[in-house]
């Protein structure tokens, strides 16, 4: 089974997302801010990452999408944007910095859950 | 939202000194403080109706206190959630009215199909005795006839491999091959001589009739085959069609062979009743001239194991024609 890696600073949202994936038998890893994000991407390798843009202090979620391509280690792993910036300016930015889909609040549960899988299913 | 942020929030509400002159008439700073304290608490599930709740008491303590600079971020935050809880409850809410619209369309489909099979099942079966009873009564054949082809057939179909409804199906809808004889003149029916080209042309058209008296409904497909082929040959030879081989609905050609040793079986006004091994060695010297050799090699299969006499004497035993009528 597929192992998700969801990073926002709030624990409401990240909930959210937890109880939604889980109903695909997804394993679930959660991250509060960026840099926790970026120290479990390469720890943990999972199959995809969810980032929320503003995540307080540290990295932004852009910053942290950035970074994954970087790595040789895990430029392969896709990323999928999650975050309230709906502007077509923000969208340029999350595709300029490498993400795979970009999803804006307030998302669906379907809507994740199709994303998702269709990356999934390519990868 | 984060409870450390939350915490802080309603800390800083706490500690904050409240302005002294609130506008007159409005609640005093304290309901407020205690109302929004409780309200963000309730929040932090992720209730929807406690975060608007929340925000509503947040903007109206704002109004009142002037805060709302310390506030922003959580009140930002805040009215994400609002609206992140909202379109899940909404998508949640319309997700359940599908399914349930699905499921009572669902029950609905089933349930009209259910009574309309139950309906045709009845009426079809009406029909069938109907029917029956007018061509028996015309032809003389006897209702025995009908009852043993119909167990061949069964037989026949069961040891071919067939699933139990189609069994079933082909057994019932072979009773009704003869059918269309209900239009053929009396005089050439039960003519006890061998018939002219002329007389026999009007008895060919039985099967045709009897196809078009089956009318439409799906419950009669298997009868029509039956009826319109029953005297079709593996070799093309037969009539109506000269179809041949699998051209021929599997059920005519299964009929076809039961019907035909029935025949030699029987008495007739024209002839005496065979033996069942001469009846048998007819329908094998049959096999792919008239007889397709599968259905012909299921029959003497049955007939090894016992299974043709079984059904002659049975079928005999429960007989309503006590003493032989002169029509068998
Ligand atoms: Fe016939
Ligand atoms: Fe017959």
């Amino acid at each position: 089974m597929a192992k998700l890696l969801v990073a926002d600073d709030l624990v409401p949202i990240r909930q959210m997302v937890r109880i939604t994936l889980s109903t695909q038998g997804w394993t679930i890893v959660e991250a509060k801010n960026g840099n926790e994000a970026l120290d479990l991407v390469r720890s943990e390798k999972p199959d995809l990452v969810l980032l929320d843009v503003d995540m307080g202090p540290g990295p932004n979620g852009f910053d942290v999408c950035r970074q994954i391509k970087a790595d040789q280690a895990t430029k392969d792993i896709p990323v999928v944007m999650l975050t309230a910036h709906e502007s077509d300016s923000d969208r340029a930015i999350g595709f300029a910095a490498g993400a795979t889909q970009y999803l804006t609040k307030p998302f669906g549960p379907l809507e994740l859950i199709d994303t998702i899988r269709g990356i999934l299913a390519h990868s | 939202m984060n409870p450390d942020d939350t915490k802080k929030m309603v800390e800083t509400v706490d500690v904050s000194p409240a302005m002294p002159e609130a506008p007159s008439g409005a609640a005093s700073p304290d309901v407020f403080r205690q109302l929004l304290h409780q309200a963000v608490r309730v929040a932090d599930l992720s209730n929807a109706q406690a975060m608007r709740m929340a925000m509503d008491f947040a903007k109206v303590y704002e109004r009142e206190q002037g805060v709302r600079k310390e506030f922003e971020l959580q009140l930002r935050q805040m009215a994400l959630m609002e609206k992140q809880a909202t379109r899940y409850a909404e998508d949640l809410a319309q997700m359940l009215r599908t399914e349930r619209e699905r499921r009572h369309e669902l029950e609905r489909a089933l349930e009209q199909e259910r009574i309309a099979n139950e309906e045709l099942r009845r009426t079809g079966l009406q029909g069938i005795s109907h029917l029956l009873l007018a061509a028996t009564i015309k032809d003389r054949t006897t209702g025995d006839h009908l009852l043993r082809v119909r167990r061949y057939v069964e037989a026949i179909a069961e040891r071919l491999g067939l699933p139990a409804d189609l069994v079933e199906e082909f057994g019932y809808s072979s009773v009704m091959h003869d059918v269309g004889k209900i239009h053929t003149p009396d005089h050439i029916l039960q003519s006890e001589h061998h018939l002219s080209d002329d007389e026999f042309d009007v008895i060919k058209k039985h099967c045709t009739d009897g196809e078009k008296m089956l009318g439409d409904a799906r419950f009669f497909e298997i009868a029509r085959g039956i009826a319109r082929e029953h005297h079709e040959r593996w070799d093309g030879k037969g009539y109506p069609d000269g179809k041949k081989g699998d051209e021929i609905s599997l059920a005519a050609r299964i009929v076809s062979v039961a019907d035909v040793f029935d025949a030699l079986t029987s008495k007739r006004p024209y002839k005496d009743a065979w033996s069942a091994e001469a009846g048998l060695e007819a329908i094998e010297k049959g096999a792919g001239e008239r007889f397709d050799p599968e259905v012909v090699s299921a029959f003497v299969g049955l007939s090894r194991e016992g299974a043709v006499d079984r059904i002659r004497q049975e079928v005999a035993a429960t007989s309503s024609e006590q003493n032989g009528s002169s029509a068998k």
